[in-house]
């Protein structure tokens, strides 16, 4: 009974099978738990006082790695060990400013105890000099780029700021140009970036506090913000979906957005960046927080309004009228980059009385020889054209051109010939792709919608696309930024803060009174439970 | 729960796209667009003949781009529907109303019939109620099938039209004036009338607007003149600009109707009702004839506008008079102003409209303003 | 800062300006009483007269210092009397819900695709507006202020582009048809303002509510009737009593230089409107359900109103002679009547004799 056959001499049965799939089971679960780091087991929470057993720690700690450097040495006839990471510290520094008065320290106490506080009461050079009592506490430090001091006979350790690694030097950013405005873009540094912001914004009540965010990675996250401006519930919110943030490693900051946002899915984001120390400082003094990723150039911002994606810092400097006309532009260019594939089919497919009769037999002629509906000719070459984008975005700048080399003359010129696609969708999607452009913290969205409208505009035509639009309509305004609203200030309607909205009413006007965004109207609102 | 919407999703999907089929044939390139319609009616088999014009897009490039970009099928059925329905069948491409410029009325339709095939149009829901609505002096086929080097026909024969109405010179009848006119049991409609001519520029036809057609209730029809036509216009308040030629005391003045405005008061004289019509222009001064190039002065430019008064007048009352006396047809709506004034009176006299207008009298007087008199200066003498 | 589901009064009218501004374009005039042009106007004009009149008990019913609905004010009459009233405006809106899906689908079908089954086009907004309904109220007033200014823009430029085409002589003297039938007419037009209803129902998710925005509300709602219903009779005249929808054909004859044939894009903004309408709809059977079964499911309670609209909008749509039948019967004269006058007047005096009696006792 429950035997199947004989395969190569292996009896098959249910018994076999069940443990088969039972293993199988098994190693999957395993697979998918996190592999238990035994080597936490035998680390002590606390730094034993013989320094022998420090050391041995830490090389178990480390393993191979080759990069700890561990140099013992002695001071008023006590043991001691210099703890650093190679590549992590200022040799100099450490040279010149720690080790050499450190060694010729002389106390008249020779105690362990009695050298160590000596030690710790120095004036170390440039230093900040801070004291791990936590075994965890010093490795943080050590991996942090200090460089560690323990005594023999001493259950402490001195960690002194000596972070000497390379990094790149201050640029222009690279995806926010401005015409007017500073050429100095945020660096992977925090502290750098700290700097950045605080000398464009000298005022105390701009704080910084730190949380580290990501299990593993353990990186800094900087939490900025107005004491005087922001909502303390926007800034303890923050600090809690940070800390409840289950991340391993911190890529970017990116990988923070998902947690800072509200739980219900978006296609926009309301979480929003910058690599601009000019625009995080203005936005900081609107009352919002701000957070600096260390090792990521990008600074993110909280709350954050779906117009916002319209603004530029250029908008701020030039002439009211101009800004104005570049806010409607981009507007305009979004809702082409959009719903203009998916209306040219809608219109092409279902309502051809709208194209002018002037027009209508060039485009007759044009479509006239291609072999696919409409609709399948929109979505191949929105396909191609987003290879081809992502093509250009991979590939190395050296190689980057030939890209949109292969991109418009093959496809576009010899696909036209050809009478696969035709001149008319050509230009669509070309006009689509340059208004796309314009506004790149929507490219994201306006992709996917733009695919969408193309499928809903063939299948239920102009209908179908305001019935798609009214879906996002109704997705957009039920979502909030940290109870803000995030079509605000349009829906719930504010006169004050709309004079900075699409028009831009001149620094004259609206700088008289600054807007805090938790006060906008329908911050009172609970949205997200109506 | 988010499982379950994305199944829900997955199974509504084979609905929706099941409808992509159907769109295929109802693509712009695949569909038959409609430039333009001619209808004729042969009164021996009572079948509708239609000239369908049809933009070819095939066609473009033949001849050196000599002929036109278009192909005239001609259909027949007992009814407009059934005709178009033909037209479906033999090409395999559905047609597409909404890009039709003209309908053009043949000869052989009289009042009653041109309603019954204007029906259809009335009720297609692409066909569009705005579209103009001509009559040719003989068949619409005629006029459809003009040759003109490389232009679309339809195209042409709107662009007549268009021209014409904003000079005065033609009605510009859409498909919803006519339904409306005609839902008025007193009230004829008026089209414009389409005439080949020899285009002398080009080597072909060219289509002339030779006044109007006025359909009456019993079935005829009677022509208005380019001079009547204008005159109709100024009593019914269409007139937007134009240009008049006249002759006074051997002098020919042409003038160029800036602006102009009509009243028209209705009221019971001895239980005969009475229109006033008074009709207000302002005109430029385009040519004033003489021999010797004498300026213009105050009592010349008070002649003009007397004479300019006069002519207006005495062409207005002709016109009146034919129409409505000779022709008993009320083109003018005047019963529809006695319906709004003296609703009882209206009730009264349109049980026998046709006899009721030979007892309407009428007055008209004209005052014309000239605003300006082009680049010669002004005198005073 | 504890936060509340309100909307502002601002959204809370624009929801029903809209839910309006569907009833009018999606009117098919001569469904009950054929009326002459002019008459037509008349009785739009009557109609919100009445409409004034017929708010008075919801003008009532609000108070000044914050007004619970229809239901919690039932409810501390007595709960049974508050499922009733529930129970009855549920059914009220589930019919108007069928009615106004059964307009949609007869302008789809009509209009813009009918060679096509409009029954996909019908699910597919019942389903957006449930969608709607599902993230709240919140949204679905937010959505209304921004779909306010294409629709307005929408009626403006057809308004604006067909003023020269306004003719007096294609209006008909006043009274031409029989006053009866104009009155009939009248009521009827008023009857289909059942959105008073959810003024009662929904004023506790509105805040800073006042009579006066009421009183904006129908008087705006009154001037953009009248003057669509003059641009009817003044442009179209004969040919608008010919049409199934006049504003439609309004739109069809809008145009402005080389900016033509734009009347599949004007309706489909209007159309919009059906969505915001069954928005609300739905929320209301939520909210109605939850205190019927004394149960919050949102989703299955919007659910099982979407089906039931899409079920009762098919059954009814088969043929135009049943559409007819049903939207000619006197069903939404009686639920109006019953739901906006009856009930509030019955609500009051519940609770006066209920505070009568308590004072007795």
């Amino acid at each position: 009974m429950g035997i199947f056959g004989n395969y190569r001499g292996i009896t098959i049965s249910v018994k076999r099978m069940k443990n088969f799939f039972g293993k199988w089971k098994k190693s999957k679960i395993a697979l998918s738990q996190p592999v238990e780091d035994s080597i936490d087991d035998k680390i002590p929470d606390g730094i034993s006082k013989n320094l022998q057993d420090n050391t041995v720690m830490l090389y178990e700690l480390f393993g191979e790695s080759f990069d700890l450097v561990i140099k013992p040495s002695e001071v008023c006839g006590n043991k001691i060990a210099f703890v650093a990471l190679d590549g992590m510290y200022d040799n100099l520094l450490v040279s010149q400013a720690v080790i050499h008065p450190v060694c010729e320290t002389k106390t008249a106490d020779v105690r362990p105890v009695s050298v160590y506080e000596h030690i710790r009461q120095l004036r170390i050079g440039e230093c900040d000099t801070k004291e791990a009592l936590l075994t965890a506490d010093a490795v943080n430090f050590l991996i942090s780029g200090c460089l560690l001091l323990f005594v023999d006979g001493v259950d402490r350790c001195l960690a002194f700021s000596v972070q000497g690694y390379p990094k790149k030097g201050i640029e222009p950013p690279a995806s926010e140009q401005q015409e007017m405005g500073s050429h100095e873009g945020f660096v992977d540094m925090y502290k750098d970036n700290v700097t950045l912001v605080r000398r464009r914004f000298k005022n105390p009540y701009v704080r910084f506090e730190t949380v580290t965010v990501g299990k593993e990675s353990n990186t800094t996250v900087c939490v900025c913000y107005h004491a005087k401006r922001a909502s303390p519930e926007i800034v303890n919110d923050v600090k809690g979906r940070l800390q409840k943030a289950k991340l391993d490693i911190v890529a970017g900051s990116g990988a923070l957005i998902p947690f800072l946002e509200n739980k219900r899915m978006s296609f926009f984001s309301s979480v929003g960046y910058t690599e601009r120390p000019d625009v995080f400082c203005a936005k900081l003094a609107e009352g919002r927080v701000g957070l600096i990723v260390d090792g990521s150039p990008t600074a993110l911002l909280m709350p954050y309004l779906f117009i916002e994606n319209f603004h530029s810092l250029d908008d701020y400097l030039s002439r009211p009228y101009y800004a104005v006309i570049s806010r409607i532009l981009k507007i305009v260019c979004f809702f082409i980059a959009s719903f203009l594939p998916g209306t040219f089919v809608a219109v092409g497919t279902f309502h051809q009385e709208i194209f002018p009769s002037e027009v209508i037999f060039e485009i007759v002629s044009s479509l006239k020889n291609t072999p696919f509906p409409l609709v399948v000719e929109c979505v191949v070459i929105h396909l191609i054209y987003e290879i081809v984008r992502e093509a250009g975005l991979r590939m190395p700048k050296a190689v980057g051109h030939t890209v949109s080399i292969v991109g418009a003359l093959v496809i576009g010129d010899a696909a036209v010939s050809a009478g696969l696609i035709s001149a008319p969708m050509l230009i669509v999607i070309a006009i689509t792709a340059i208004a796309s452009a314009v506004t790149p913290s929507l490219h994201q969205p306006s992709s996917v919608l733009r695919l969408i409208f193309i499928i809903v505009g063939g299948i239920m035509g102009l209908y179908g696309i305001m019935l798609g639009f009214s879906l996002v309509i109704a997705d957009l305004c039920s979502v909030s930024s940290f109870g803000v609203p995030f079509t605000a200030p349009f829906s719930p309607f504010d006169f004050y803060a709309s004079r900075d909205s699409v028009f831009f009413a001149g620094w004259k006007s609206v700088g008289k009174r600054f807007a805090q965004i938790h006060k906008l109207k329908g911050s009172d609102i609970d949205a997200e439970n109506s | 729960m988010k499982k379950l919407n994305l199944i829900l999703l997955l199974l509504l999907i084979p609905f929706v796209f099941s409808s992509c089929d159907a769109t295929a044939d109802k693509e712009i390139k695949n569909r038959l667009i409609i430039e333009g319609v001619g209808i004729d009616y042969d009164s021996e088999s009572k079948e509708y003949i239609l000239t369908v014009q049809v933009l070819e897009a095939s066609k473009s490039g033949e001849e050196g781009g000599q002929s036109a970009p278009v192909v005239n099928y001609t259909v027949t059925g007992k009814t407009v529907a059934s005709a178009l329905n033909s037209l479906w069948e033999n090409t395999g491409r559905y047609p597409l109303y909404s890009q039709n410029r003209i309908i053009v009325i043949g000869s052989s339709l009289n009042g009653d019939n041109i309603t019954r095939a204007l029906d259809f149009f009335v009720r297609e829901y692409t066909a569009r109620a705005d579209v103009t609505v001509a009559a040719a002096t003989g068949s619409a086929a005629d006029v459809m099938m003009i040759q003109n080097g490389g232009e679309i026909p339809a195209k042409l024969i709107e662009n007549s039209i268009r021209e014409g109405n904003e000079n005065s010179a033609a009605v510009d009848t859409e498909l919803y004036n006519v339904v409306n006119l005609s839902m008025e049991k007193t009230t004829s409609f008026t089209l414009p009338l389409l005439e080949i001519v020899k285009d002398r520029n080009a080597d072909g036809e060219a289509v002339k607007v030779t006044g109007t057609y006025c359909y009456m209730k019993n079935g005829k029809k009677n022509h208005l003149s380019d001079m009547e036509t204008m005159m109709y216009k100024f009593i019914t308040d269409d007139v937007e600009l134009g240009t008049m030629s006249m002759s006074a005391d051997g002098v020919a003045i042409g003038l160029d109707i800036i602006s102009s405005s009509t009243d028209v008061k209705t009221e019971l004289r001895d239980n005969k009702p009475h229109f006033s019509i008074e009709i207000k222009c302002a005109v430029d001064i385009l040519e004033y004839g003489n021999v010797d190039f004498l300026n213009i002065d105050d009592e010349t430019v008070n002649r003009i506008c007397l004479q300019t008064q006069d002519y207006i007048e005495s062409c207005t009352t002709q016109l009146l008079h034919r129409q409505l006396k000779e022709e008993k047809c009320d083109i003018f709506r005047f019963f529809r102003h006695l319906l709004l004034k003296y609703p009882e009176v209206y009730n009264q006299l349109a049980t026998d409209y046709e006899n009721a207008l030979s007892e309407f009298s009428y007055d008209v007087q004209a005052k014309v303003t000239v605003r300006k008199i082009g680049q010669e200066s002004m005198v005073n003498r | 800062m504890q936060k509340t589901a309100k909307i502002t009064s601002f959204q809370f009218y624009s929801i029903l300006f809209l839910s309006r501004v569907f009833a009018l374009v999606s009117y098919v005039s001569g469904v009950r009483k054929s009326l002459s042009s002019t008459d037509e106007v008349i009785a739009v004009a009557v109609a919100c007269v009445f409409l004034l009149v017929a708010s008075i008990p919801t003008m009532l019913f609000i108070r000044k210092d914050g007004t619970p609905s229809i239901l919690t004010r039932a409810s501390c009459i007595s709960p049974v009397l508050e499922k009733c009233i529930a129970a009855v405006y549920l059914v009220s809106i589930v019919y108007t819900g069928i009615v106004t899906a059964s307009r949609f689908e007869l302008m789809i079908g009509s209009l813009l695709f009918p060679e096509t089954g409009v029954l996909v086009f019908v699910a597919a907004m019942l389903f957006a507006a449930a969608y709607g309904a599902y993230r709240g109220i919140e949204s679905i007033g937010r959505s209304a202020v921004i779909y306010l200014i294409p629709v307005l823009g929408a009626l403006v430029f057809v308004f604006a582009t067909l003023i020269n085409k306004f003719d007096v002589l294609n209006f008909t003297p006043v009274y031409t048809s029989e006053i009866p039938d104009m009155f009939d007419s009248a009521y009827y037009f008023c009857a289909r303002t059942g959105e008073l209803g959810a003024v009662l129902l929904l004023l506790p998710d509105v805040k800073n509510h006042s009579k006066k925005h009421m009183y904006n509300w129908i008087f705006a709602l009154s001037a953009v009737v009248i003057v669509t219903e003059l641009m009817v009779s003044g442009v179209l005249g004969g040919f608008g009593e010919n049409q199934l929808f006049n504003m439609y054909s309004l739109s069809v004859l809008a145009k402005f230089g080389f900016v033509e044939r734009l009347d599949a894009i004007i309706s489909c903004i209007w159309l919009i409107c059906a969505g915001v309408k069954m928005s609300m709809i739905f929320y209301i059977c939520n909210l109605l359900l939850s205190s019927i079964l004394n149960k919050k499911r949102k989703l299955v309670y919007i659910s099982a109103s979407a089906v039931a609209v899409f079920a009762g909008a098919a059954v009814i749509s088969v043929s135009i002679l049943r559409f007819s039948e049903v939207v000619s019967s006197p069903l939404t004269v009686i639920m109006f009547t019953f739901t906006i006058v009856v009930m509030p007047l019955a609500v009051m005096a519940a609770e006066k004799i209920k505070e009568k009696r308590n004072e007795k006792a």
